[in-house]
């Protein structure tokens, strides 16, 4: 049971880190991106590319989250742009439809096959009575909490977390202040595509990668960013955590199968009984 | 020496024109108030000086350069700021954040300009680390206020700065208008409270059909008899 949490635990941070880019996209540019698991899967395999290159891990990390930031702004610029007047249902149909060519675009290079970063058996360490983790694993927390605090002061102490924040109560208003809107989009696309990145290549990690794993993991991110309050980052890392440990410790119970099962039914639950999440409804983003 | 000028403005929504050749102006240092009935396009003007509507004929004036068709963040550089009538603060910022939205374009220290804020509006500078969708109605609006002067504008664009309030907070509000234009500051000004807007305005404009009908000291206007019948209430 403890091991379970600690899996559930491991596998929220993933969660959790996808859920803030697009819980963020959602509040400023007001549109659900079903292209977030698919940015995961693509910075996994860049990574995956530059790995393999020789490069040292950091350095493969810190490569593709540059990369995958060029290729999102580049998106938003040349696709989203033009559609943002028209309403969000036509940027959610673009968005699926960049989904699907990311995803083509990964089994192009690199194939249908689980790819690994390395074929070494990791060990796991005794943590506490119940609890074996590996190297990796215990990495993944830590670096997902202290991307957490950093998520937090960029948006609390920083001019231009201030200024996202604004542009998610009332984008109308931001602009009228004089607030350069287009560096916001930048800026929002650019934290959350790094923070898809991270949790994707933690996902490869932990389970090898495939070009599907992004898409698949679509249905967790949503749910989290519903359970928290779609717009904001603190609840989408809360519902990250809930819906990660919920997802495992169901499969003490509960075939494995039905994981996603439980993902959803949370999210259900969420939209029929607090339909603004746990962190919505008092009008604050924070 | 006139910090703003129109001239023959026309402007709307698509095919709609809301505006169909409004000519005004506001010299520095005065305070200018546009009344009229409703739907007469007093907001449309406001949105059309400060570039949030495409103008479609006509020029503006900002301190002598054409600034017709230009965007708001390229106004604001120039001295330029307006407060929208409603929805006018971000909600879930605290009041100093607000502030500092405020002077976002600015790169240098703004402490003085928001300590000057705070000692114009004291009832905000009580609550600068509430969040402001706590603030009452006349709070929200002294910070709105406040919000556009942290760019230490020439000219204040104000759309209904009264809308909304209770006579109490209305007047206060009015108050703290007439302190900013003392300091210096241009104000233009539409208001639905037509006859509190002309008693402190230097000149005043009625807008009726997008266009300027009557144009006057606020004094005469509220003398107008035919002013008086059609849009002053009759009193």
């Amino acid at each position: 049971m403890l091991q379970l949490i600690a899996n559930g635990i491991i596998f929220g941070s993933i969660i959790a880190l996808g859920a803030i880019g697009l819980t963020m996209v959602y509040g400023i540019l007001k549109f659900a991106n079903f292209a977030h698991g698919d940015t995961m899967s693509l910075g996994a395999y860049l990574a995956l590319l530059f790995f393999n290159l020789q490069l040292p891990f950091p350095i493969a990390v810190a490569l593709s989250i540059v990369v995958s930031i060029a290729i999102a702004i580049l998106i938003d610029r040349y696709l989203y742009r033009f559609f943002r007047k028209t309403g969000p249902i036509i940027l959610l149909i673009s968005s699926v439809g960049v989904a699907l060519f990311l995803r083509n675009v990964i089994l192009l290079f690199w194939g249908p096959d689980l790819s690994y970063y390395t074929r070494e058996i990791r060990v796991g360490i005794q943590i506490l009575p119940g609890i074996r983790l590996n190297t990796f694993e215990i990495l993944t927390i830590i670096v997902t909490g202290f991307l957490i605090v950093l998520v937090h002061l960029f948006l609390k102490k920083t001019k231009i977390g201030k200024a996202m924040r604004a542009s998610s109560d009332n984008m109308d208003l931001a602009e009228v202040v004089g607030i350069d809107t287009q560096r916001v989009i930048t800026w929002t696309w650019s934290v959350g595509t790094a923070l898809a990145v991270v949790g994707g290549i933690m996902l490869g990690v932990e389970n090898g990668l495939r070009p599907p794993m992004g898409w698949e993991l679509l249905l967790p991110l949503f749910a989290a960013a519903i359970l928290g309050g779609i717009g904001h980052p603190y609840g989408a890392m809360a519902g990250g955590m809930i819906i990660g440990v919920a997802q495992e410790v169901s499969t003490g119970f509960i075939s494995t199968a039905y994981k996603p099962a439980v993902a959803f039914i949370i999210m259900i639950l969420v939209l029929l009984i607090r339909p603004q999440g746990i962190f919505g409804g008092s009008k604050r983003w924070i | 020496m006139a910090i703003l000028e129109v001239k023959d403005l026309v402007s709307g929504y698509s095919e709609v024109m809301i505006l169909n050749g409004v000519s005004i102006h506001c010299s520095d240092n005065e305070i200018v108030s546009i009344i009229g009935p409703n739907g007469a396009g007093k907001s449309t003007l406001m949105k059309s000086i400060f570039g949030l509507i495409n103008v479609k004929q006509g020029s503006v004036f900002f301190d002598g350069k054409p600034i017709t068709g230009m965007r708001a963040n390229q106004l604001v550089k120039m001295g330029m700021s307006y407060v929208p009538q409603e929805k006018n603060v971000f909600p879930s910022l605290t009041v100093e954040e607000n502030l500092q939205m405020g002077g976002f374009i600015r790169n240098d220290d703004i402490t003085p300009s928001m300590e000057k804020v705070f000692e114009l509006f004291p009832f905000i500078a009580d609550r600068r680390k509430s969040v402001s969708g706590t603030l009452s109605g006349g709070g929200r609006q002294m910070l709105a206020l406040g919000r556009a002067l942290m760019l230490e504008p020439k000219l204040l664009l104000l759309d209904e700065p009264s809308a909304g309030l209770a006579p109490l907070v209305r007047d206060e509000i009015f108050g703290k208008v007439m302190e900013i234009r003392q300091s210096g500051v241009a104000i233009l000004m539409v208001e639905q409270n037509a006859k509190k807007a002309l008693e402190m305005s230097d000149r005043g404009y009625v807008l009726v059909m997008g266009k300027n009908r009557f144009e006057d000291t606020g004094e005469a206007l509220l003398a107008n008899p035919e002013v008086g019948r059609l849009y002053l209430g009759g009193a």
